[in-house]
């Protein structure tokens, strides 16, 4: 293969890539090198260091899952089209996610151009499975250089490496990198460029037999004896944390006590700035209100927009304080120890060890959770996975729970620490996992019976949380959220004001103007379907942009009673119009409906996706559907039978 | 009547973008952005 044959255009940034990259192509002649490597030893810290892009990094094995283009420059000036893959440990790919790797680099991917030059990332401290993969991938015959990422971390621990030997016996170039602080970048980047002189055409790939497999592992471990010298102490840090923290009783227990206290602080941290931001918001609507004559553009402007959008954007920073945990989390490598805690109780509810970490993912959103179950390899549990993810509770839940508790539940202590909100909030996410380990019980019990497949997953050592990783990570976050609420949610609010303002009330028309208009009719209309749940119009009116995505329900019951307002009770924040208007067995009834209800288009079309059908979005619609009605249901009537 | 006129065109504004963005498959969008080019 020549320079000039490398004519085939990158699809560039797939899926949730970075858009500044997606926007630029790469020329017809760039070099394309593609990083491989075993999972968490830095691929996409060392991506985003070549390319500035900012894709999502953690501190365990498996948080890319699909291929992720960028464009990098070499010190002379040369641009490079760098592809980030997914994790693997062999070519003999067994999950979906190892199969895109093996794919692309056998340039056996439809569309897609093979690598000119590969760079087998490794990370210093744990050579010892990464050399067979390096060996592996040499006998395809590409150009290739090793890179011994976290080579800071390898010093501080003693470890003694010979770079000049090692290079030798592999025959490939060596450098060594802090993809985190890019140091090596552009040394790296030099050695691409000369590696690029000498392209050749790759030679086929066959699975090796057991023998061939046996061979080239002791080939590893003779490379790695010869160039590789352990510290003469062992870092016994990890060793020390880990028999506490991966006790069965005390580790446990410390996991609970980590996620009680991240609601606790998600309702009591955020609330002076939400204060603030609310504040900016009514001062803007008053100011609207003062400068534009009464008429339609006002109405829209302050009850439509402003109302709309900002009893969304008031939970910012909510969703910041708790992503600064889960980020905190990934980053110093004790998500992986908290899905080993959680294998035994997962396990017996049907579910795969490693369908833990998509379900962690799932808290943000379901998405790249759905798409985190690529790592599963059995198909089976993989579905079941998919399955259950929609009902860990997403971001876009918190906007509901938040209000509904601050309108219903008092804000106070309770045995003189705890606040009552953040317990309550504690239990809606307690029931979400619950549920998701009660229904993944039942599909493997009742559909899929059989055995699942052991969970063995590389713990990480312990690291200090990269700051600017986590910063970056928490910005992004409400980033996305704040886009969100100016874009899907303001034009939504836009259109359900016109629904709930257009047609006007008739001359001598006695009550709120909303009661004539399209969404009162829709509303009146849908009520007897959502009566014996306690849901009232105004809820059904909102439920309906609401089935798009959860959070724009909040900003529908903001713009409906806004609207729907005569005097004071529009006057006061949405929680108060909301407590004056519901009884408390409607709130529980609506709480219990968001832990089920399928409300996130965006989720069932990643469920089509990634299940190639479209029975598995309608098995999902459907039961997470009558999950949500007869929860509600229940819920509803327990309450009143309690005198809610 | 200024008012009403502002209000409509952007609530009309907002009811094609919430359509095409979030209604439309992306294969039709495709399409049609494709034909767009075209006609230009």
């Amino acid at each position: 293969m020549t320079l000039d044959s490398l004519a085939v255009p990158m699809d560039a940034a797939q899926g949730d890539g970075d858009a500044a990259l997606a926007s630029r192509k790469p020329s017809d002649a760039m070099l394309r090198v593609a990083l491989v490597g075993n999972p968490n030893c830095g691929k996409t810290a060392l991506f985003n260091a070549l390319t500035g892009s900012r894709q999502k990094v953690a501190n365990y094995p498996g948080v890319t899952v699909e291929r992720k283009s960028g464009l990098a420059h070499t010190p002379s000036g040369a641009q490079i089209s760098v592809l980030d893959l997914p994790g693997t440990y062999s070519l003999r790919a067994r999950s979906p996610d190892e199969v895109v790797t093996r794919d692309v680099v056998l340039g056996r991917l439809a569309g897609e151009t093979p690598p000119d030059v590969m760079i087998c990332v490794a990370d210093a401290t744990n050579l010892r499975l990464v050399l067979r993969l390096v060996l592996e991938l040499k006998q395809i015959g590409r150009p290739m250089v090793l890179v011994l990422n976290m080579f800071d971390i390898a010093e501080r621990q003693g470890w003694t490496i010979n770079l000049d030997r090692l290079s030798r016996d592999l025959g490939m170039p060596v450098v060594t990198t802090v993809a985190t602080r890019k140091r090596g970048v552009d040394q790296l980047m030099t050695a691409v460029q000369q590696l690029g002189q000498s392209i050749r055409q790759a030679e086929a790939w066959r699975e090796p037999t057991a023998a061939e497999i046996r061979t080239a592992h002791s080939d590893a471990e003779r490379i790695r004896k010869a160039c590789v010298k352990p510290p003469a102490r062992p870092d016994t840090l990890t060793g020390r944390l880990d028999s506490v923290l991966l006790h069965p009783v005390a580790g446990t227990a410390i996991l609970m006590v980590l996620l009680f206290f991240m609601f606790q602080a998600v309702f009591s941290w955020a609330q002076p700035l939400m204060d603030l931001i609310k504040a900016g918001f009514d001062a803007l609507s008053n100011l609207v209100n003062h400068t534009l004559p009464a008429g339609m553009l006002e109405s829209l402007i302050s009850d439509g927009i402003i109302s709309g959008v900002g009893s969304v954007l008031v939970f910012v920073p909510q969703i910041m304080i708790l992503f600064l945990f889960i980020i905190l989390l990934e980053d110093t490598g004790y998500m992986p120890r908290a899905a080993f805690l959680m294998d035994k109780i997962m396990g017996g509810a049907g579910l795969h060890g490693r369908a833990f970490i998509p379900l962690l993912s799932s808290f943000a959103c379901a998405i790249p959770g759905i798409m985190g179950a690529r790592v599963i390899d059995n198909r089976r549990d993989r579905l079941t996975t998919i399955l259950v993810a929609p009902l860990m509770t997403c971001s876009a839940r918190i906007p509901v729970y938040t209000l509904i508790i601050s309108a219903f539940v008092p804000n106070r202590s309770v045995w003189g620490f705890l606040s009552l909100q953040g317990v309550v909030m504690f239990g809606l996410y307690a029931a979400g996992i619950l549920s998701a380990l009660l229904v993944g019980f039942v599909v493997r019990k009742v559909f899929w019976r059989g055995t699942s497949e052991p969970f063995i997953m590389e713990l990480p050592a312990y690291k200090l949380p990269d700051w600017k990783n986590v910063l970056t990570g928490v910005l992004i976050r409400g980033k996305i959220f704040v886009k969100r609420a100016g874009t899907v949610i303001l034009g939504m609010m836009i259109v359900v004001w016109f629904l709930s303002t257009v047609p006007g009330p008739p001359p001598g028309a006695v009550g709120p103007a909303i009661n004539y208009s399209f969404a009162g009719m829709i509303g009146h209309f849908l009520e007897p379907a959502l009566h014996p749940i306690g849901f009232n119009w105004q809820i059904a009116v909102a439920l309906i942009p609401g089935l798009a995505a959860r959070e724009v329900a909040v900003a529908a019951l903001g713009t409906v009673y806004a609207v729907a307002g005569s005097g004071e009770a529009a006057m006061g924040p949405l929680a108060g119009v909301l407590h004056a208007h519901w009884s408390l067995a409607t709130a529980c009834s609506l709480l219990a409906w968001y832990v089920f209800a399928p409300q996130c288009a965006s989720t069932l079309g990643v469920i089509k996706r990634e299940t190639n059908s479209w029975t598995w979005p309608v098995v999902t619609f459907v039961y997470m559907m009558t999950l949500a009605y007869a929860a509600a249901f229940a819920t509803f009537h327990i309450a009143q039978a309690l005198g809610g | 009547m200024v008012q009403a006129i502002l209000a409509y065109a952007i609530v009309a504004a907002a009811s094609v973008w919430v359509i095409w963005r979030n209604l439309l498959p992306k294969s039709v969008r495709v399409r049609i952005s494709a034909i767009w080019r075209r006609g230009r």
